[in-house]
């Protein structure tokens, strides 16, 4: 009940913080603008508008969830250790798995309500767009809710990962990491079959890398939506069990860590 | 028996070097207990150990070698936190959150309850004298009023134990006074305090016994009064009198007491007494 209580406290701060911070508040700027520029397509034909509006509001929406991810995460627990206000934290009973939960979860709940207010919005813009088109809504929205989903989920994965490192490292150096992990998880599929096919021993130092870095094309469905294939929901709900699973991991990780790690 | 609320044995610290190679001895050996009720001070100059010391005590820091005990469990256990209160070397404090929104954080980790939460946060503020500047970010707190928020935060947690890292660095008298008037109100309610500092008028005012540490080693202890009295020597503070008949009062003393007069010396106000009557003369 006290660890509740205390995850709960940790969430509130950093919340609080985020609400207040000019950079969060550049996020939902850049979001509706993202937004906006999905709507100046209206010049091409209406199948190829349909697509381009799709491609580029699903982008934007990703792209939102990873900046968001970014921007709250990789910051959150380096400016408390630079800033050192963990040292008075530290004081009270609250342990160190529990300062990192609270971080994690309120970076999640924040990727989330960004992507659930851009979701939305987008969503009702599709809709607009497509009036007496003759387009079956419900089919849509269904598709449109296994991307966002998934969207969703890929962001959390992130937020998981940009944890474990921000315990070791700067934000930059943070941001450059996850990058990397971040590219190399969306190319999983090709350099893993790349690697398959040689014995070079550099492949075999990256085949092993590999257990470590998501396989992140698992939540890209952006493209079959848009070229209107269908999505199973039993495919949506292994790859959130896949994402589910591999931040617990990293949170877990990131807990024992932290746990480990002394506060200079 | 005398409860000892700190019980340092042998700590030992090292800090690593880039690698893990090169190793930087910070504690050495060092023992020393803190009873129930005293204030204890460390002193010691710049870099000899004293922030590493309280880290340690705090569970911030991992020991090398030796063990902490605090009332008699290890820090870690997170029990025991609910019983101290830590100011570090400077209040770093959450710059977006005002000093009633820190005070209000504060207050739910150390688990007061809601409803007396307002009552303790308002007390707190008073005591530091922040209470005019509550709502205020604490982003444009000067240094002092941080470090008196700092303090606001140990005392809505109440704890038994309190350690100050360096309370006054960087104070002007004024809240340099006002901090070791906290102090002393702490001792009066039967804290315990251990503080470290390297200003020696300000151990010499609030601890009743002290620990000098020298490259992490603790190198003196002991009772202020076994340390600071001089045996057979006493000072006697006379008014009125006439110091043209000097010679008569050394002879009386000789005569009569066997006394020697060693020195004799108008009383003097010290600089911080001149100056905090100073300014509250002016400011009244």
């Amino acid at each position: 009940m006290k660890a509740m209580k205390n995850i709960w406290a940790i969430i509130v701060l950093t919340m609080t913080n985020l609400l207040r911070s000019r950079v969060y508040l550049g996020l939902v700027f850049f979001m509706l603008l993202m937004l906006a520029a999905s709507q100046l397509f209206s010049y091409f034909t209406f199948e190829e508008e349909i697509k381009i509006v799709m491609d580029v509001g699903l982008a934007g929406l990703t792209m939102m969830g990873l900046l968001t991810a970014v921007f709250t995460t990789a910051w959150s627990l380096p400016t408390d250790l630079e800033q050192k206000t963990l040292f008075m934290v530290l004081s009270y009973p609250v342990s160190k798995t529990q300062i990192l939960l609270g971080k994690f979860i309120s970076c999640s709940l924040s990727v989330l309500c960004n992507l659930f207010f851009m979701g939305v919005m987008f969503w009702v813009l599709v809709l607009f767009k497509l009036q007496d088109k003759g387009v079956d809504f419900q089919y849509l929205s269904m598709q449109l809710g296994k991307t966002f989903i998934l969207i969703a989920m890929e962001s959390i994965v992130s937020v998981g990962i940009l944890l474990l490192m921000s315990i070791y490292f700067t934000p930059v150096i943070n941001i450059v990491m996850f990058l990397f992990i971040f590219i190399l998880g969306h190319a999983a599929g090709m350099i893993e079959v790349a690697i398959i096919k040689t014995e070079f021993i550099f492949f075999s130092v990256i085949r092993f890398l590999f257990i470590f870095i998501p396989d992140l094309t698992y939540f890209n469905i952006r493209d079959a939506v848009v070229l209107n294939q269908v999505v199973s929901w039993h495919y949506v709900e292994w790859a959130v069990l896949y994402g589910g699973l591999y931040t617990g991991l990293m949170v877990a990780l990131s807990c024992y860590l932290f746990e480990k790690k002394e506060i200079v | 028996m005398e409860e000892h609320v700190l019980d340092v044995k042998n700590l030992v610290k090292f800090y690593k070097g880039l690698g893990g190679l090169k190793k930087v001895l910070a504690v050495d050996q060092l023992s020393l207990s803190v009873k129930k009720g005293e204030v204890y001070g460390i002193l010691g100059p710049n870099g000899s150990g004293k922030t590493t010391l309280m880290k340690l005590i705090m569970g911030l820091l991992f020991p090398s070698k030796g063990q902490i005990k605090i009332f008699g469990s290890s820090v870690k256990k997170l029990s025991i936190k609910k019983r101290i209160g830590f100011l570090p070397e400077e209040a770093y404090l959450y710059r977006f959150l005002s000093a009633e929104e820190t005070l209000k954080f504060f207050a739910e980790l150390a688990d007061v309850p809601r409803r007396e939460q307002k009552t303790r946060i308002a007390d707190a503020l008073h005591v530091v004298g922040l209470f005019e500047a509550r709502k205020r970010p604490s982003r444009t707190y000067s240094k002092g009023m941080s470090r008196r928020l700092g303090l606001a935060q140990i005392l809505i947690k109440d704890p038994d134990f309190v350690v100050l890292d360096e309370p006054t660095v960087g104070l002007d008298p004024i809240g340099s006074r006002e901090i070791k008037e906290i102090i002393l109100g702490l001792k009066e309610r039967g804290k315990t305090v251990l503080f470290s500092s390297h200003l020696l008028s300000e151990v010499e005012m609030v601890c009743d016994r002290i620990g000098i540490m020298h490259k992490g080693k603790l190198v003196l202890t002991g009772h202020l009064n076994e340390l600071l009295l001089r045996k057979n020597e006493y000072s006697l503070v006379l008014e009125g009198f006439d110091i043209g008949r000097q010679s008569e009062l050394e002879q009386v003393l000789q005569k009569s007491f066997h006394a020697k007069v060693i020195s004799v010396n108008r009383s003097r106000e010290t600089m911080e007494d001149v100056f905090i009557k100073t300014i509250k003369k002016h400011a009244s």
